[in-house]
């Protein structure tokens, strides 16, 4: 038998050691991510009948354009990486969201996805994303389960959950209108089953009654059938948890067939740009959660987050009006998932979620005073828990209270 | 005359076994070559086929224009979806229930639906096929509503060397596979003699002594299964299904697919679903602005140079071909045969 000498024993040893180095080295580096660049994705409603829900990415671009243009984010390893953001139209159909979510991960090769916007739509893919292990952090879909880890571990929501939104409304009733009757036009998703659910407790054991309520479609043409029935259950209080479009139907519904009610509408749907189409006498009164400053408030004309917003408005131009809200949600989302990236102790997926899931009382440019996001491993999966309600009042929200604290304690519902 | 219906003969021979060859070449090469993704399309693309080749057999071999394949394919895949979900049924064996199931509707369907022919059967179902994503979001307590139903796809078994997406692209294949033998195995046999004899003339089918609604409603049937089948395995290979999975264009490019193939033959089916599948696909990378264009456009080009679908087109330059050999065939021949 051949002895084998030194010569050949090298290279084998060599080799042998790149066989066992390879798949360790490809555990540790996760795809999207090289030492400049990391590579990020969304799958959006761009277009369709839910397209100004698209504006929330269009806030998160101008945010990942901003850091860009002045080199990129150092991140928690050291590196200094540019953003590249790839954003897929999915017109708000879940199962395009599922087919866009599949092409991001195995074609464009992203690191995470960023603020997913709908509820069906990331329910969708929420199987593919926990069983892949890609990271979909800051999710614009407030259904309790995205703030439920053990449920999601690789999601995370980002504004306040529904029925902590829910909650704020049904305390608000029972200081001005205890014996309010209240009639509910609801999207028929999860978004509006945890909303009802929300409300539902929060009001129970006071002399508030549910009179009526109502389900629409996002891709329904109009909410008129819905309203009339609503309007004829003798209600004095309108419930809006809507997407925008279904909102500014239903408050125009409202201020125009004479009944008038008392109307509280979901933030989701409050942004005043999207309302516009209801007319600003229909606007008048109307009552909503807000987490974001009023940035046209003369309060917060010398504010420098509101201030860095609009200089970064004025710099990239988004296809968004200033005032609109959802893409001030998507800024807002943007600077958070900016501050996960400089915190990611590593360049890997998991932490990413980590530092997600690690947030402590994080501020960003546009976040009411007072309000900061926070989220701790495995007990509080929920960034934003609080609120400040907003009255609509000649051409703008004015406040109404205080920011109302749920910090730790969105309130829980039965997961199916 | 002889030697010209031999060597046409042999054409169509020739392109059954080329197509053999190349689906088991393509099948085996596909899931190797192709990146993950890719090959999920191609999955969704062959049970899209499915639905097609139940759509030839009505439309092609017997000349009713259905709409509502969409319909069999969106119960197909919910009742897969359902029975994974909140049965222990084991998820490949949802799929023959499927194609009970949507055998049973096509039945109940076809009844009376079959006593409209041509354009009036056409409109009727598509009619059905609109119905399909509002009842879905009505049954909620079934269907999820506008939520859908999310399912585990089905996990590869041990032995099985590659991951979960190359397993279900091998169940679409096999799937496919075994459609495509029962199609050959139907159009081969008396069936689909009475199903062409009933297209190409009611009349003398009917004086030969064929039941015309029996036979109309046995390819309506069979037509339904086929789509309640390719429906199953879209769900189990989707992972997901919800009201937007299967509006009204769904239905409408199913018989796009169908044309665009060509409605008479086994290939087509597998080239229109590629077709529908990848094209708008494709168009959207493009420029995300002019996909429906681009498409529209495809489609009207198609049409213009291939009107009996991508296979009418082969098969025309086959026969051109053949029509030159035998051309030539001849002209080597002596003048006078007599002088032999």
């Amino acid at each position: 038998m051949r002895q084998i000498d030194r010569r050949t024993c090298l290279p084998l040893l060599a080799a042998g050691c790149l066989m066992l180095g390879a798949p360790a080295g490809f555990a540790e580096s996760a795809p999207g991510i090289t030492d400049t660049s990391i590579t990020l994705g969304t799958s959006a409603s761009i277009s369709g009948p839910a397209a100004a829900v698209g504006m929330v990415t269009a806030g998160i671009e101008l945010k990942f354009s901003a850091v860009n243009a002045d080199g990129g984010v150092k991140m928690g390893d050291g590196k200094t990486r540019k953003i590249d953001f790839v954003i897929a139209d999915d017109a708000g159909e879940p199962p395009r969201t599922v087919a866009n979510t599949r092409r991001l991960a195995e074609q464009s090769g992203v690191f995470a996805f960023v603020g997913v916007p709908g509820t069906a739509q990331n329910q969708a893919v929420r199987q593919y994303i926990n069983q892949r292990q890609i990271p979909s952090i800051f999710v614009y879909a407030s259904v309790y389960e995205f703030g439920d880890e053990a449920r999601n571990p690789w999601i995370i929501g980002s504004m306040p959950s529904f029925t902590t939104e829910a909650a704020i409304y049904a305390e608000y009733l029972k200081q001005v209108r205890p014996e309010a009757k209240v009639a509910a036009l609801y999207i028929n998703t999860d978004f509006g089953a945890n909303f009802m659910a929300g409300f539902n407790a929060g009001i129970a054991g006071s002399k508030i009654t549910v009179v009526g309520t109502q389900a629409c479609g996002a891709a329904d043409p109009t909410v008129d059938t819905q309203m009339t029935n609503l309007k004829a259950s003798g209600a004095d209080t309108l419930l809006i948890a809507t997407a925008p479009k279904q909102g500014t139907q239903a408050i125009r519904f409202a201020g125009e067939s004479g009944w008038k009610p008392l109307t509280m509408i979901t933030f989701a749907a409050s942004s005043k740009v999207s309302l516009a189409p209801a007319g600003v006498q229909n606007m008048q009164g109307i009552i909503t959660g807000q987490f974001i400053k009023p940035i046209e408030s003369p309060t917060y004309a010398q504010d420098s987050g509101v201030k860095a917003y609009e200089a970064d408005y004025d710099r990239f131009k988004p296809r968004f009006q200033k005032g609109d809200a959802l893409g001030q949600m998507g800024y807002t989302i943007g600077e958070a998932a900016i501050y996960v990236l400089q915190a990611m102790k590593q360049p890997t997926r998991q932490a990413m979620m980590d530092a997600a899931r690690n947030m402590d009382g994080v501020t960003a440019s546009l976040l009411l005073p007072g309000i900061k996001m926070t989220t701790k491993a495995g007990v509080d999966g929920f960034p934003i828990e609080s609120m400040q309600l907003f009255q609509f009042s000649g051409d703008n929200y004015q406040p109404i209270g205080p920011v109302m604290s749920y910090e730790g304690r969105t309130p829980k519902i039965e997961l199916k | 005359m002889i030697a010209a219906g031999k060597l046409a003969a042999l054409g169509r021979r020739e392109l059954g076994l080329a197509s053999l060859l190349l689906w088991i070449l393509c099948a085996i090469l596909i899931p190797l070559i192709l990146p993950g993704f890719l090959v999920y399309q191609i999955s969704v693309a062959l049970t899209y086929a499915i639905a097609i080749l139940g759509l030839n057999l009505l439309l092609g071999c017997n000349g009713q224009i259905s709409m509502a394949q969409g319909v069999f394919f969106a119960v197909g895949g919910y009742a897969s979806a359902i029975l994974v979900t909140h049965t222990s049924i084991p998820a490949l064996a949802t799929l023959p229930i499927d194609a009970v199931i949507t055998g049973v509707l096509g039945f109940l369907v076809g009844i009376p639906a079959l006593r409209l022919q041509g354009l009036q059967l056409a409109i009727t179902t598509l009619g059905l096929a609109a119905i399909v994503p509002p009842l879905a979001l009505k049954l909620d307590w079934i269907t999820h509503g506008a939520s859908g139903i999310s399912l585990d796809k089905p996990d590869p078994p041990r032995w099985f060397p590659g991951n979960q997406d190359i397993w279900i692209y091998v169940l679409c294949v096999l799937g496919a596979t075994i459609c495509v033998v029962v199609m050959h195995r139907l159009l081969r046999g008396d069936a689909g003699r009475s199903f062409r004899a009933v297209r190409d003339n009611a009349l003398i089918a009917a004086a030969h002594g064929i039941d015309l609604t029996k036979v109309r409603l046995a390819a309506f049937v069979t037509s339904a299964c086929f789509a309640g089948f390719g429906g199953g395995l879209f769900a189990l290979a989707n992972g997901y299904v919800s009201p937007e999975s299967f509006q009204v264009t769904l239905s409408l490019n199913f018989l796009v697919g169908a044309v665009v193939g060509g409605i008479t033959s086994i290939q087509g089916a597998f080239i229109g679903a590629l077709f529908v599948v990848f094209v708008p696909d494709w168009a959207g990378e493009v420029s995300p602005a002019l996909a429906a264009l681009i498409y529209a456009v495809c489609l009207v080009g198609l049409m213009l140079v291939a009107r009996d679908g991508v296979v009418g087109i082969v098969r025309s330059l086959l026969a051109r071909l053949t029509r030159t050999t035998i051309r030539e065939r001849a002209r080597a021949l002596p003048a006078n045969p007599n002088e032999l």
